[in-house]
């Protein structure tokens, strides 16, 4: 019995992954939501209307959004990215459109890994048999139980065996122990029942307060779109583990998909303040500071970051704009140099060319800054930023048509961008079809209803129509 | 992730391919030089015992012959080495010995060397025990509140907890519900030992409960001891942490409270002496190994964490005080104090380095590796940059991201329909028996101005239309040639058709230097069949089943425009009525208004 549980918990150990860093919306889950009970939130209340800024968070204009209108943090994270597409034809687009968004079934997504694991530890048979397991009589074990269980849920990624074995384990244990609470709120999160994991959870923290069912129940108010809870929620554990980092930190993520950036920043500061080697909280205060034009004080948290020996092409790829903003041109060569090099897959490349592309921009080059762009699009023919920047450049050039059709190709790729849009209004006003430069006009007003230059444009384009 | 690595102070590397674990390590004045500077302990499961006083002259100084004081080889493997006052009639610092089956006490002395050479070490074996059970670990203290003296507390692998008296062995018991062993600790506030147990719980014995307890080893097999199991071993408290632990600590720095720190697979803990948590922390890193000691500010405990991504944290409570690298995973780590550094961390390693190290700001300077970077020409760069560029406005004037337009199609398919129906009719295995079926001819000309291999010709038209073949292959094109074949087009089945719409299409395959097999390319041409395919002219008739009134907005067009094979233009303008009968037996008349818009 010691060396089985010993084995067990070997096997769980080596393919264990945090269930509170694992959070994948697939797009079933997104179109299929049934917990949606108003269709349009108040604003502030909800994740789902990205406009719903209350102040502080900087227009689109200044940061980029993502697909779904959000402003881009600086550190990727499982769910940040991809937000919710709001119909049916756009999430079945996102794969092809958005690297940011992966809707892959959510039961499949961090899970491949377990389950290749197993194969791959056991190539003459899994280690234990789950169909053959009675699990009742385990239940009645605890100690054998509890690591029975996290083989189960872990390993095998059988989450009905193992909710079966919970439910029987915290019946034996007469509803007393909290763990086999969180364990079934677990189960339940991940087969998507969530009101029913909320109640487990609940139950668990009358009885034993733990940082991790605070960040369990949080999630759950998250997929349940009730960000304002989960934020309660986490303050009220923050009053019961005080200067706990991953509960300031959820605020701060919170914070920052509600679009209030300058609080978010509060509690990443927060969270420096507990725990000052933060990769998490330094990044997003850097590109919060990069978006806030003061790309110096951005550079100094990138700095620091590669101090701490972070050291990837994200980071260089940053530091290298920060450079060029902060005019400090000897470095954003050498900074973009090291990105390409350290650039693992295409789609970083594309990100790097593209961001060369802006310098070249920057500093005149219009030569380079097309055969940047190009080189963007050779590595990932998915940018749309990129075929809107080109075509910009093809107008210049004159060639209405290819930039128009670049345009198009860019709004088709990126629906939430309001500057292909903008720049078709424009083109075609050039050429003389007001009419379709009206219709654009509009559709980039829907996409960033502030967007000063549009209005004027409208405005003009009124103006004209009602002389003739 | 850090700034700083932890300074080295003095290092060693012990041994060749020894293994050392959690307990291998201890730091005290094992000698009892009065001097107050600490010594370093270390046993292997080598079975090799070794005694260092680390004085470097400066930092990261090689080692010392003389650093080392004593390296005896014990014959079993060590387990854990404990100092302590384990010999009675003396409150002299003993250095204890954990085996497999056996705990030594052993006396650790110097003396006076005759030359200059330094002093001489020597362990002298006190006394010892012979386990019954294999032991797992140890623990030790004044347990039942006992003055001046401890005694040691061995767990065995199977769940007992084996209690020695200094020379004497006091009793034995069973832990209730055991399975593995865990860490074990004795608080000596309490007066009770806390462990771990494979039930994920952090528990706690009394010593008196503990004490007064059926004996376990009265108890020989096992059949009796469930039957005695009336009188069980009672726990003073249970705290569930859901996780295993690595280790267990106890510290008091005042008189009125002591904390247990708990070391979890993901969290840790400080709890309090009645086992109600005093903070938690969640560990985002998996840590190895853990030492609380005191602070510097009142009420709080700083805790040293190091884990398995080579860093070592400094936590007040739960804040970040300070995060080193090291670097190794260490799989030990203590506090001591030499001469006049007071903070020192050892660290040591699975394979046996040993290392004292300080915090500093020492920066932990990150090289980067460095890229390509070599030697630039200017001249020789230039050239290449021009080169590069005429390649560039060259490709960018043949190819583009966007498809080409269909001008430059490499190859062309065309089809004509000829104007007047076959003489004789090709059509077979028609379902219309009414008449002779008509057919018309179809020619379908592919010109290439390139080599295209293996093209195939496929013909399509809607049901119940249909050709005589469908399907043609072709002999790979030269450039500049052509190919043509003749079909024809009839109705096959007793229905109308829907459209008179046929398609043709080519594919083939055209070689590139890199891809001699030929990127697969298409070209394809629609024709239209003529209307006289399906019906003939007959006589208008104005009744009708169904009639359909079109109204347009121009004056109706003559139908010799709109119908030119089926009324004979002599008729001229004049013709407003025109009858059709379909070859399916159906008959369509179709009249034009001369005077109002209708048809």
């Amino acid at each position: 019995q010691a060396a089985w549980n010993l084995k067990t918990r070997a096997l769980t150990e080596m393919v264990y992954v945090d269930e509170i860093d694992m959070d994948q919306e697939g797009i079933a889950e997104i179109i299929l939501d049934e917990n949606a009970i108003a269709q349009v939130a108040r604003p502030g209340t909800s994740l789902k209307l990205p406009g719903t800024s209350q102040g502080g968070g900087p227009s689109p204009a200044v940061r980029p959004v993502t697909q779904s209108g959000r402003p881009i943090t600086g550190f990727v994270r499982p769910s940040t990215q991809s937000g919710r597409p709001s119909t049916m034809e756009q999430a079945i687009r996102t794969p092809r459109t958005a690297l940011t968004a992966r809707p892959i079934t959510s039961a499949s997504g961090g899970s491949v890994r377990p389950g290749t694991a197993s194969m791959l530890t056991n190539p003459d048979g899994p280690f234990i048999n789950l169909s053959r397991l009675n699990l009742a009589k385990y239940a009645q074990k605890p100690k054998l139980a509890k690591a029975l269980f996290e083989y189960i849920f872990h390993h095998e990624n059988d989450v009905k065996s193992a909710l079966d074995l919970a439910a029987l384990a915290t019946e034996h244990a007469q509803f007393k122990d909290w763990w086999w609470k969180v364990q079934i709120g677990k189960c339940y999160y991940r087969l998507g029942l969530y009101r029913e994991a909320e109640k487990q959870f609940k139950s668990a923290l009358k009885q034993q307060d733990m940082v991790d069912t605070f960040l369990y129940l949080a999630k759950v108010y998250l997929r349940l779109d009730q960000p304002v809870t989960a934020l309660n929620l986490f303050k009220e554990g923050l009053e019961r583990f005080p200067g706990e980092v991953t509960l300031i930190c959820g605020i701060a993520r919170i914070y920052e998909e509600m679009n209030n950036i300058s609080s978010a920043a509060e509690y990443y500061k927060d969270v420096l303040k507990q725990d000052n080697t933060h990769v998490e909280a330094i990044a997003c205060i850097g590109s919060n500071h990069f978006y806030s034009d003061q790309p110096e004080i951005a550079l100094r948290f990138y700095r620091r970051l590669l101090q701490m020996g972070v050291y990837n092409c994200q980071l260089f790829n940053n530091l290298g704009l920060c450079c060029f903003y902060a005019q400090q041109y000897d470095m954003t060569l050498s900074s973009f140099e090291r990105a390409l090099f350290l650039a693992e897959n295409e789609e970083e490349t594309a990100d790097v060319w593209y961001n060369l592309g802006h310098v070249a921009v920057g500093i005149g080059d219009l030569n380079l800054a097309y055969q940047c762009f190009k080189l963007t699009l050779v590595n990932n023919n998915d940018y749309a930023e990129a075929y809107n920047n080109l075509a910009v450049l093809e107008m210049r050039k004159g060639h209405t048509e290819q930039a128009r059709a670049l345009l198009q190709t860019a709004s088709s790729l990126a629906p939430h961008m309001y500057e292909p849009h903008f720049n078709v209004a424009i083109l075609s006003e050039k050429v003389g079809d007001l009419q379709r430069s009206y219709t654009e006009a509009q559709k980039s007003e829907e996409a960033f209803p502030g967007h000063v230059d549009t209005q004027q444009l409208l405005k003009q384009l009124k103006e004209h129509f009602a002389m003739l | 992730m850090s700034l700083f690595k932890a300074r080295d102070w003095w290092s060693t590397i012990l041994g060749e391919k020894e293994e050392f674990d959690q307990g291998c390590l201890c730091v005290a004045d094992v000698d009892n030089s009065g001097s107050g500077q600490d010594k370093v302990i270390v046993g292997s499961y080598n079975g090799y015992l070794r005694i260092f006083n680390p004085h470097p002259v400066k930092p990261g100084d090689e080692v010392q012959p003389e650093d080392l004081l004593l390296e005896v080889q014990l014959r079993e493997p060590i387990l854990q080495v404990e100092v302590g006052k384990f010999v009675s009639g003396t409150e002299g610092l003993h250095l204890a010995v954990l085996h497999c089956r056996k705990l030594c006490v052993y006396a650790v002395s110097g003396t006076q060397g005759n030359v200059d050479h330094g002093n001489q070490y020597q362990i002298k074996l006190m006394y010892e025990h012979n386990l019954q059970r294999t032991a797992c670990n140890m623990t030790y203290g004044p347990f039942g509140g006992v003055k001046g003296r401890d005694l040691i507390c061995i767990q065995s692998m199977d769940g007992m907890l084996m209690l020695f008296e200094q020379e004497s062995y006091a009793f034995g018991r069973f832990l209730p519900g055991f399975l593995l062993p865990g860490p074990l600790a004795y608080s000596s506030r309490t007066d009770s030992f806390i462990t771990v147990s494979s039930c994920q719980q952090v528990e706690s014995y009394k010593y008196q409960v503990l004490a007064f307890a059926t004996d376990a080893d009265e108890r020989q097999d096992t059949e009796k001891r469930k039957l005695s199991s009336g009188k069980r071993l009672v726990v003073d408290w249970v705290l569930n942490i859901g996780e295993q632990a690595l280790d267990i600590c106890i510290v008091s720095f005042n008189p009125g409270a002591s904390s247990v720190f708990v070391l979890g697979e993901r969290n840790f803990f400080c709890l309090k002496d009645n086992g109600q948590i005093r903070f938690m922390k969640k560990l985002d890193y998996s840590p190895s190994c853990f030492i609380p000691y005191c602070s510097v500010r009142e009420g709080t405990v700083n805790t040293l964490i190091a884990n398995h991504s080579k860093m070592l944290n400094v936590y007040q409570d739960v804040t970040l005080k300070w995060a080193t690298q090291l670097p190794f995973i260490p799989v030990s780590v203590k506090v001591a104090n030499f001469h006049s550094i007071c903070l020192v961390s050892i660290t040591i390693i699975d394979d046996g380095h040993l290392q004292c190290s300080y915090l500093g700001t020492d920066p932990s300077l990150f090289q980067a590796p460095k890229v390509d970077s070599r030697e630039i020409n200017y001249e020789e760069m230039n050239a290449e940059m021009k080169e590069l560029q005429k390649i560039i406005r060259e490709a960018t004037k043949t190819q583009d991201i966007l498809p080409e337009s269909e001008k430059q199609r490499d190859v062309t398919v065309t089809a004509e329909v000829s104007p007047d129906l076959d003489e004789e009719s090709q059509a077979i295995d028609s379902e219309v028996k009414t008449r002779p079926v008509p057919s018309v001819t179809v020619k379908i000309t592919i010109q290439s101005r390139v080599t295209a291999q293996k093209p195939s010709l496929a013909v399509c038209v809607q049901a119940p239309l249909a050709v005589t073949c469908d399907q043609f292959v072709f002999d790979d094109l030269e450039p500049d040639s052509s190919e043509t074949v003749v079909l024809s087009v009839f109705l096959k089945e007793s229905c109308s058709p829907p459209e008179l719409e046929g398609t043709c299409m080519v594919s083939y395959n055209i070689p590139t230097e890199l891809n001699p097999e030929g990127i697969p390319r298409v070209s394809q041409c629609n024709f239209s069949l003529p209307l006289k395919l399906v019906c003939f002219p007959a006589q208008p008739s104005k009744a009708a089943n169904h009639k359909l009134t079109i109204d347009t907005n121009k004056p109706p067009i003559s139908f010799v425009t709109i119908f030119p094979d089926f009324v004979d233009p002599s008729e001229g303008d004049q013709a407003n009525a025109l009858g059709f009968q379909f070859l399916t037996g159906s008959k369509t008349t179709l009249l034009a208004s001369k005077t109002s818009r209708k048809f």
